[in-house]
């Protein structure tokens, strides 16, 4: 049998694996256990802590809570579905008494869990614990989940102030459109886009507010593609509203010269013609929700809400090309806003 | 299984010199045996390695991590507890292992015809899609039959989807290659449609968000390892074990697989021995498309129960089957054990490294880094066939000299 050799050194191989790996890897000690007493854990979506946007920002909250905090912190990262629930598991297994889940996706195994495990925390970002699968048809929480808490965001407020700048730059530049690329058609994305095309008509009537999905909060070219499609429809002024995947809106703008708008963080320094971002501070909410379970003042089975009144939602760095009069008109929009004068839509 | 289930008694000796794919394959399966494909993975976690080390940290301790990881660690001290982090682990990486082995047979199966099946992922998506919607919308089954009609409704649909790539194989001649990729995209865009807003099968207890609807209790596939309904070890696993068994009965002991082999050594000289080579393509793809689809329906019935269309092309299984399949060398025994590999590579870099220690978006990464080095070697065949080569003529007097080039053992 001219295998045989060949098999004989594979076994070989094999064997003296073994023997490496079990004297190498047998003797390993298990980890020593947290020293601080309160340990917090984030679980991140499928966009990965590296989307420069939705998820990073929110492992920078749960960073400054350990050093602001002292807590202990556990970053979990998903690549891929079947990773959710492992991650979950791990968190309460090494002992975190609050499990923030970075967006909707993870809302189905965080009520699985949640109901699993009632004396854990829980808080998931950008969802309300009033619908399902945390509340009935009617909205009420289902007493398994009185142990979760929503954190949602007014992107309505921030959309609505970056649409003011943006309505009068198109305007100033002779255009008839501005347009919106979103990510996928989900509640979280038409919010920024429903507050932006309110008060870009509030400017401006005649301007058309084109609105567009990319079904990608990752890939930056699909972005491009759309981006690019609503330039040609016209659009002097882009808002991306697709995380990472929306750089590609924001070099679209750059390439056809006309401006963009950031979202979510402040993407200033992310293309050459950025007019300003929408800001979602969603590390401010991974935060409170920490130091509010920390001080033992979790409240589970109700939604923190972020807005412009308490700092959770913002503007961005402005581009200086655009004149003082103009942020002068944008800040009484806020104004209006904070004092309840003003109410922005939150659906399209 | 004998020691070599690969080479067939009437692989024709002059394939090895026509050059063609699976003429290549014979040719190296009759070469190294067992020791190449270790040799790819060896080089690659070596070269992963220097990655590592690249970065500041230690290759042997994350080697050492991703080992423990992924539950490997449990040989030392068995349990079937699964309150123990390391059988849990280990009942994880074998999830893994689950889908990596059908979409391994899919890509290896469609290479015994010779031919590149790379839609395992569409076929895996479908195989999905269709177990969500039987699962869902025929809730209240009894829950045996309702698993069967889940699991061989994916199972078929998988077949179809790759069964289309087979058909304009054989009839107009597309490649398969860029019919099988586009039919991944249309996979991928169709599900978006299906489980997005307003689409047919979105979740209809909240319509705010783009995810399908639960799989029913009555089609959930039973647990026997962890607990139901927190992605324990489900049945599943047997399947995908049973169909490496399936695999290996249908090429090496029936008409079918015989006929296919020969096709894929040499379609020609098939169709001269009076094989019909177009039934022979869409037939094998089809079985492909079945592996892949029937991954989709135990992954859903297993332990998703339910899909985003952010997760969509998130999704990798298929592809990197690719890689389990060269790995394994189209073998079942092969496509088993590179399916845990790849299974364990997976679960470990994702939940073994500390990402205190290892950056997380690096841990992730190295799996997908190790993947491509896997195929890059699998590709650069030649360069380990002339260093095994070489190493044999280093010898004074190799025994193996007297035997004819090809001659079958």
């Amino acid at each position: 049998m001219k295998f045989s050799r060949g098999i004989m050194l594979a076994c070989a191989v094999a064997l003296a694996a073994v023997v490496v790996t079990a004297t190498a890897f047998g003797g390993a000690k298990a980890p020593t256990t947290q020293k601080a007493s309160f340990t917090a854990a984030l679980v991140s979506d499928i966009g990965k802590f590296t989307d420069k946007g939705f998820n990073q920002n929110q492992l920078k909250g749960l960073n400054v809570a350990k050093s602001k905090l002292g807590v202990s912190t556990l970053a979990l990262q998903s690549n891929s579905t079947s990773d959710y629930a492992p991650n979950f598991n791990s968190a309460i297994r090494k002992g975190a008494k609050l499990v923030v889940a970075a967006g909707f996706l993870l809302a189905p195994t965080e009520a699985t869990y949640a109901k699993k495990f009632p004396n854990v925390d829980f808080a998931i970002t950008d969802y309300t614990v009033h619908t399902s699968p945390f509340a009935d048809k009617k909205g009420n929480v289902l007493p398994a989940y009185k142990n979760v808490e929503g954190l949602t965001y007014m992107a309505n407020e921030s959309g609505c102030l970056v649409g003011v700048l943006a309505a009068k730059m198109a305007v100033k530049n002779g255009g008839t459109a501005v347009g919106a690329v979103g990510g996928l058609k989900i509640p979280p994305v038409d919010i920024w886009i429903a507050g932006y095309k309110y008060c870009v008509h509030k400017i401006a009537p005649k301007l058309k507010v084109l609105v567009q999905y990319s079904n990608d909060f990752v890939a930056t070219d699909k972005c491009q593609t759309v981006a690019q499609n609503e330039i040609a429809q016209g659009a002097k002024v882009l808002f991306q509203v697709a995380g990472g995947c929306g750089l590609g809106t924001l070099k679209a703008a750059d390439d056809a010269n006309i401006w963009g708008i950031g979202v979510d963080v402040d993407q200033y320094s992310n293309a050459k013609r950025v007019l300003t971002s929408g800001v979602k501070r969603v590390d401010t909410g991974v935060f409170d929700a920490i130091q509010q379970a920390k001080a033992g003042k979790f409240q589970g089975g109700s939604d923190l809400v972020f807005d412009l009144k308490n700092g959770g939602m913002g503007v961005g760095k402005i581009n200086p090309s655009v004149p003082k009069a103009w942020v002068a008109l944008m800040n009484s929009y806020k104004a209006k806003i904070i004092s309840g004068k003003l109410k922005v839509p939150t659906g399209l | 299984m004998s020691a070599d289930p690969t080479v067939p008694p009437e692989a024709p000796e002059e394939a090895a010199e026509t050059g063609t794919l699976a003429a290549r394959l014979a040719l190296k399966q009759r070469a190294g045996g067992l020791v190449v494909p270790i040799l790819t993975a060896l080089l690659a976690f070596v070269l992963g390695g220097v990655v590592v080390l690249a970065t500041g940290h230690n290759p042997l301790l994350a080697y050492r991590d991703i080992f423990n990881g992924a539950g490997l660690n449990w040989i030392f001290h068995p349990t079937t507890n699964i309150a123990s982090t390391d059988a849990y682990n280990l009942s994880q990486t074998l999830l893994q292992t689950t889908t990596l082995i059908l979409c391994g047979l899919a890509v290896a199966f469609a290479f015994r015809c010779g031919m590149f099946n790379i839609g395992g992922q569409g076929q895996y998506l479908v195989g999905l899609y269709v177990a969500n919607w039987l699962g869902y919308e025929f809730a209240g089954m009894r829950p045996l039959p309702h698993i069967l009609l889940a699991v061989g409704g994916a199972t078929l649909a998988g077949a179809a989807w790759a069964g289309i790539a087979g058909f304009l194989k054989a009839t107009v001649g597309a490649h398969e290659v860029i019919s099988t990729i586009m039919l991944n995209w249309i996979a991928i865009w169709g599900g978006i449609w299906l489980f997005g807003d307003g689409g047919p099968l979105q979740n209809v207890a909240n319509k705010s968000v783009p995810i399908s609807n639960d799989v029913a209790a009555s089609a959930q596939l039973p647990v026997f390892w962890g607990v139901q309904g927190l992605q324990g070890l489900d049945v599943g696993f047997f399947v995908a074990l049973a169909a490496l068994v399936v695999f290996a009965l249908i090429l090496n002991r029936t008409t079918l697989g015989f006929e296919v082999r020969a096709v894929g050594f040499n379609p020609e000289a098939a169709a001269y021995g009076g094989i019909s080579v177009k039934k022979n393509l869409i037939r094998a793809m089809a079985i492909s498309g079945a592996f892949a689809g029937l991954a989709g329906a135990l992954d859903m019935l297993g332990y998703l129960y339910h899909f985003g269309t952010s997760d969509i092309p998130a999704s990798s299984v298929g592809f990197l089957g690719i890689a389990v399949a060269l790995l394994g060398r189209n073998t079942a025994i092969g496509t088993g054990i590179g399916a845990l590999v790849f299974g364990a590579l997976l679960y470990g870099t994702t939940h073994g490294l500390s990402s205190n220690v290892i950056d997380p978006s690096l841990a992730g990464n190295l799996t997908y880094m190790i993947q491509g080095l896997v195929v890059l070697f699998v590709g650069a065949d030649v360069l380990i066939l002339y260093i095994w080569n070489a190493r044999r003529k280093l010898r004074p007097k190799s025994k193996s000299k007297t035997h004819p080039v090809g001659a079958s053992a």
